[in-house]
């Protein structure tokens, strides 16, 4: 979610909550019976019921969210021109074992896992600008994500980060997942090819533009780190984060309580 | 030639895709006018041409220029299939990564102007370039 719209939602958020209280507080004549019929001893169940219709929103709001990412990519994946692998790339892949490859039209350094059935895309410019053991470097690379399914994976963790914008320590773990992601297949090429071929990849493939690369920023170093043999260290969550999060999900929990109030009272 | 052709067609809409095969198989000779690719594209109609052809005039298809003392501009197609095919196909992908990057593809690249000067040099180093 941009920073536009994460303000967007939360002034959104904020300005329901208030208008919730504001109408509930009120007492208009509709509602006016509210407050004396939630008695004290059935408010566990209540909130129970009020948390459990959280989740379940959520979870469908989630659902579609995440279809509608791999939707979109499945859409824009369809979209590239394709050729035939050169011999360059088959014999890569006779090397690798990888599955389901695609070669990209045009000198275009991408190289990418997409797709709920998960493809490894290459473009024709990858196949000619780095050796073999680079090539298949990047393949394994590319390979670990379609193993582990990362593509629906990430689509889940960015559709959760959206759907819970209000808890932005979602966000934090769907960022900090995927550096692990990542981490994890540099090490499945490292073991097969070794440091050298990867960072050769790396190198190139970073440096040579024009070249398409994720907004997310800080997982270079991460790799890099890992490839120099640098630690590197799992990153804690800031406590402003934490904070943020719980304050979020109080007002969250509060705006549903508030809407389902007058639902509540009534039966 | 014709393998090029067919698969720049099929990357663009079929309006576009239309004139662009007149032009590229040189149905249209060039430079022309749109009068001259409306000829070759029976069925549309003139403003529709025209529009069309500002439009990949606009997306770098074909290079447009006013003749002078004339109403009507000169085109001229800016570059071959393949020379498309290339363009497109890197511009394309690169923007699905540059969008979805995060959301739901893994790509590889990644941006190294993000690391320290001495982190670049090692990374350098170990690449052995």
């Amino acid at each position: 979610m941009t920073g536009r719209r994460f303000g967007l939602a939360v002034i959104g958020v904020v300005g329901a909550s208030i208008a919730c209280f504001f109408f509930v507080g009120t007492c208009p004549p509709a509602v006016a019976c509210i407050r004396p019929t939630v008695e004290l001893g059935a408010s566990i169940t209540v909130n129970g019921w009020m948390l459990g219709a959280l989740v379940g929103i959520a979870s469908v709001v989630w659902g579609f969210r995440t279809a509608s990412l791999l939707r979109a990519t499945e859409q824009g994946v369809r979209r590239l021109a394709t050729k035939e692998s050169p011999n360059r790339l088959r014999w890569a892949q006779d090397r690798t074992g990888a599955r389901r490859l695609v070669c990209l039209e045009g000198d275009s350094n991408s190289a990418f896992c997409a797709g709920l059935r998960p493809s490894i895309f290459i473009g024709e410019g990858v196949a000619d600008r780095l050796s073999e053991k680079e090539l298949d470097a990047v393949l394994l690379h590319e390979m670990d994500h379609a193993i582990r399914g990362e593509p629906l994976r990430r689509a889940g963790r960015q559709a959760a980060a959206d759907v819970f914008f209000f808890a932005p320590l979602v966000g934090w773990w769907a960022g900090r997942r995927m550096e692990q992601v990542e981490l994890m297949a540099d090490r499945a090429a490292l073991r097969k090819v070794g440091s050298r071929a990867v960072a050769a990849a790396l190198w190139t493939l970073g440096t040579s533009a024009p070249t398409g690369t994720a907004a997310f920023s800080g997982l270079a170093e991460q790799r890099v780190a890992q490839l120099l043999g640098d630690p590197t260290p799992l990153p804690r969550p800031p406590l402003r984060l934490i904070a943020t999060s719980a304050a979020g999900l109080y007002l969250a929990l509060q705006l549903v309580a508030c809407i389902a109030a007058p639902f509540l009272s009534l039966t | 030639m014709d393998d090029s052709l067919e698969r720049a067609v099929a990357v663009l809409g079929p309006l576009e895709g239309r004139i662009m095969r007149a032009i590229w198989s040189g149905d249209v000779a060039q430079p022309f006018v749109v009068r001259d690719v409306q000829a070759k594209t029976k069925g549309l109609a003139y403003t529709t041409v025209m529009t069309t052809l500002n439009r990949l005039a606009e997306k770098g298809l074909l290079t447009v220029r006013a003749v002078p003392h004339q109403r009507a501009h000169e085109y001229r197609s800016a570059g071959s299939p393949t020379n498309f095919l290339t363009t497109a196909g890197r511009d394309e992908a690169k923007q699905l990564v540059q969008r979805y990057g995060d959301a739901a593809l893994a790509a590889f690249a990644d941006r190294l102007d993000q690391l320290t000067p001495t982190q670049r040099e090692r990374l350098q180093r170990l690449a052995g370039r």
